[in-house]
């Protein structure tokens, strides 16, 4: 039954290639995930628009001019208007009393609100698409009081190509 | 005799075997290497680093502020496209534009309003290239 039967390794067989497959394909896989051009800095732009707004507002100079109504903000603050009309921006800001609720003036909203309803479901579904938040509180001093300034701000930021 | 004489057709098979075999690894593990070492260096990469980080700068940055960043990497780029640095970092509408090539190149929006003048100028002593970025308070026109 064994006669004439000989065991022969082929050169090259066709599971050489499978693996080599399986291997370069697996290595563009990781190199496209880890690549650089994918980094995310919306959370970082956010971050900073929260310091910028609320280090500016609790400058003793501005904090007056900010609670009357009368107050520009991008014109103070030197934000440019134009971000926050394409979606790629939005904050939102609360002043209150500190150690109380009472509201010292009514609420800034500026750019797309639903930035706030991204930012608030990603706990539970995040994705690329969502925008990234920033939440900050700062302290200010009104009436020789303090007050306490809540800062929310958003970046759906991703750059693209000119 | 006729031993080692059987055997001896079987050992140069073997032999074509293992050579063939890492001929065709070799050329295969070169083309692995060459496609990482390619895919980290491409101008795209250097454009989107860039933009990104000039935004950030322009972001964290208070007026009558000039900040200088080493750009020495780009060398490469300026050398084999005969590019001018006047024309790879562009600001304008509030956006960061990196052009390395021919391409249109990146472009990343910051939320400054500000006014940004880019130069360049290269280290006397290290000969090392710097981009220099003056932010200054936008004058309103």
């Amino acid at each position: 039954m064994f006669n004439n039967k000989k065991a022969d390794e082929p050169i090259l067989s066709i599971w050489n290639f499978v693996i080599w497959g399986i291997i370069g394909l697996g290595l563009v896989i990781v190199i496209i995930n880890l690549n650089p051009i994918n980094t995310d800095i919306r959370k970082i732009q956010a971050d900073l628009l929260a310091d910028r707004i609320g280090n500016c507002i609790t400058d003793y100079k501005i904090t007056e001019k900010f609670i009357s109504d009368d107050f520009n903000l991008f014109k103070e603050c030197n934000i440019d208007k134009k971000g926050f009309d394409n979606n790629k921006f939005y904050f939102n800001i609360t002043t209150r009393k500190a150690g109380s609720n009472e509201v010292l003036r009514k609420e800034i909203v500026f750019g797309n609100p639903d930035f706030e309803i991204m930012c608030g479901i990603k706990r539970n579904a995040d994705s690329p698409n969502f925008a990234k938040c920033n939440i900050k509180e700062f302290f200010g001093i009104y009436n020789n009081e303090q007050i306490i300034i809540k800062v929310m701000a958003g970046s759906n930021n991703a750059g693209g190509g000119v | 005799m006729k031993l080692i004489i059987n055997k001896k057709g079987e050992g140069t098979k073997m032999l074509l075997v293992l050579i063939i075999t890492l001929i065709v690894n070799v050329i295969f593990f070169t083309g692995m290497f060459y496609f990482v070492e390619r895919s980290g260096s491409t101008p795209s990469i250097y454009e989107h680093f860039y933009a990104k980080k000039l935004a950030l700068i322009i972001d964290n940055s208070n007026p009558d502020t000039i900040v200088s960043l080493n750009i020495n990497d780009l060398n490469q780029f300026f050398g084999e496209n005969k590019l001018n640095i006047n024309n790879v970092f562009i600001i304008q509408n509030n956006k960061v534009i990196v052009k390395l090539n021919n391409n249109p190149g990146y472009s990343f929006d910051y939320f400054s309003d500000y006014d940004v003048e880019i130069s360049s100028h290269k280290d006397p002593e290290t000969q090392d290239l710097f981009v220099d970025i003056l932010i200054k308070e936008r004058k309103n026109v």
